[in-house]
């Protein structure tokens, strides 16, 4: 079994600009291992031979959303364990309060900023592991 | 910062402001049709524009992309939720808008 340090990634966003500045964001300048998706079907195939320690969603996607991709990846038998963090702009206190009450262990605002994206991410993992939820919006 | 994320990101920038002519361009198209009395047809289209340039102009290095374009998604969402009707106030608004994040852009470089 692999030791439970934060190593892989797996991104969803529609928007192939996203994607490419958040997997040099994380991979590149955070050292982790990375896998992009432009949508939540996507995402729900690569996922299980991926195995990431953690998945970063998009809210607004045409097909499903975020909440939706959410949801069947908790209702998935392989990977309703792995926390799921939000990347959007839709961060307002009631919608990270929502979030986080359908499941998501934190939220992260864009936009981001690349040099610090890892290091935001890795905050919220470790927050998670330690007390296994994160209230709040990392900005 | 390595020369070498340097480099990708300043490469990553230069295709974002490609992209980002090409999005003010089809916004401009939108508002320059406009006339008091009217919807405008593709306000989902321009709120999406908005959206996304809100979200992602700070982390290409255009921080007034994402300030302009959050004045201008508010703007949308509450035009969209009063039924999309333009007067000679949100044209003004809208035009308003697009001038700051164009001299804002040149601004910028």
């Amino acid at each position: 079994m692999r030791e439970r340090v934060l190593e892989r990634v797996l991104i969803v966003d529609d928007k192939d600009e996203v994607r490419r500045i958040a997997e040099i964001a994380l991979g590149r300048v955070g050292g982790l291992e990375v896998c992009a998706c432009e949508g939540g079907t996507e995402a729900l195939e690569m996922a299980p031979d991926f195995e990431p320690d953690v998945i970063v969603l998009d809210v607004m996607m045409p097909g499903m959303d975020g909440l939706e991709v959410l949801e069947a990846l908790a209702a998935h038998p392989d990977l309703g364990d792995v926390p799921v963090v939000f990347l959007t702009a839709k961060a307002q206190r009631w919608e990270v309060d929502e979030y986080l009450e359908r499941g998501a262990v934190g939220t992260i605002k864009k936009p981001f900023e690349p040099m610090t994206l890892a290091d935001e991410l890795r905050e919220i993992w470790e927050a998670h592991r330690a007390a296994g939820r994160v209230e709040g919006v990392k900005r | 910062m390595s020369d070498e994320f340097s480099d990708i990101l300043e490469e990553l920038k230069a295709e974002y402001r490609e992209k980002l002519e090409e999005r003010l361009g089809t916004l401009h198209a939108w508002l320059t049709d406009v006339r008091a009395g009217q919807r405008l047809p593709e306000a989902e289209e321009a709120l999406d524009i908005a959206h996304h340039l809100a979200g992602t102009g700070s982390s290409f290095g255009f921080p007034v992309v994402t300030e302009i374009c959050k004045e201008f998604e508010t703007f949308l969402v509450e035009l969209i939720e009063r039924g999309g009707l333009l007067g000679d106030g949100e044209i003004e608004r809208m035009r308003e808008l697009f001038e700051r994040l164009q001299t804002g852009l040149a601004d910028a470089g």
